[in-house]
């Protein structure tokens, strides 16, 4: 009876342990969806949440008036949505869209605008332990959410909230 | 109420540079060529008296874009305020466009954030974008944007 009590015991105690691994396991494993795009050669990156599709540069239409980090109107499936230049939000040198270039729709609340890039390299599921919050140093640049690597390479998480509320003067924060 | 399949606006499309836009021919009071208005605003000694509004100030357009300006045909878009006629000169007229409501487009929230009470509605018209411009909201016309060139 006590042997079997005893044996009991154990079991009891290994299926905790392993819940406990398993709950472990479960929080190094949560995952953030992550857009990774390239800019001028570097990497960068936008939170899944925040993107809406990613479609191929149409023509965009100028809109006079607009600064210049506003490349225009732009028409995706049918519908218009603004397309901005990241290279003059983010103090990068500018240049013309060519195939390899992408327009990703990002949205937030109910608030969507394409952000031009000049390729997307992958729509990567990322450990959220990998992504290194940059804090809010005044040698940060305001506009990054953190920093993170992909395929060795230094990724920089843009902020897109952000973006919109100090360029696009978006009052939905 | 308006009918979503039937016509709701008829639009003049016209290019200043390289932008697109559409004004509802409802809004204005005629089209003429710029020799005909000139001959209106000639008084009896001769001197224009021309009241062209500046489209390009008004709807923001640098000025460095001009290089296309003088290829192409213009015409000057009549608009009465007050018992005065205004013109509005336009670039290579492409005709008049019936458009449906669901030919019609807000314009994004982001652009609308930023300015432009000018533009309010978009429209797409053999896949370019047309901004559809509102010169109701320019009266009254006495602000430096007129000019007295008909250039």
């Amino acid at each position: 009876m006590d042997i079997h009590a005893d044996k009991k015991q154990e079991i009891l105690r290994l299926i905790e342990e392993r819940k406990r691994a398993e709950d472990i396991i479960e929080v190094d494993e949560k995952r953030i969806q992550l857009v990774i795009f390239s800019l001028a050669g570097e990497l960068y990156g936008f939170f899944g949440k925040y993107v809406k599709g990613i479609v191929s540069v149409e023509t965009i239409a100028p809109v006079p008036g607009a600064p210049d980090y506003i490349l225009g109107l732009t028409n995706v499936r049918g519908d218009i949505e603004a397309a901005l230049d990241l290279k003059v939000i983010i103090d990068l040198p500018q240049s013309f869209p060519d195939r390899k270039s992408r327009l990703i729709i990002t949205r937030v609340k109910n608030v969507s605008c394409g952000m031009l890039a000049d390729r997307v390299e992958e729509v990567a599921s990322i450990p959220e332990s990998q992504i290194i919050a940059t804090g809010t140093s005044k040698t940060v640049n305001p506009l990054v959410a953190g920093k993170t690597s992909y395929d060795g390479n230094d990724v920089v998480v843009l902020d897109i909230p952000k973006i919109f509320k100090h360029y696009l003067n978006f009052p939905g924060q | 109420m308006l009918k979503k399949n039937a016509p709701v606006l008829e639009v003049f499309i016209f290019f200043i540079d390289d932008y697109l836009f559409g004004v509802d021919i409802a809004m204005i009071d005629g089209i003429q060529d710029p020799e005909e208005f000139e001959v209106c605003y000639q008084d009896e000694a001769g001197n224009k008296t021309t009241m062209l509004l500046d489209s390009d100030q008004i709807l923001g357009i640098p000025h460095q874009r001009n290089h296309q300006r003088n290829s192409g045909i213009s015409k000057i878009l009549l608009l009465e305020n007050e018992g005065l006629l205004y013109g509005f000169k336009v670039y290579n007229p492409q005709g008049i466009i019936s458009l449906k409501i669901d030919d019609l487009y807000e314009i994004p929230q982001v652009i609308k954030y930023l300015r432009v009470s000018t533009f309010w509605a978009a429209t797409i018209v053999k896949g370019e974008i047309v901004l559809l411009v509102d010169l109701s909201t320019l009266a009254p016309f006495d602000h430096p944007s007129i000019s007295n060139r008909l250039d």
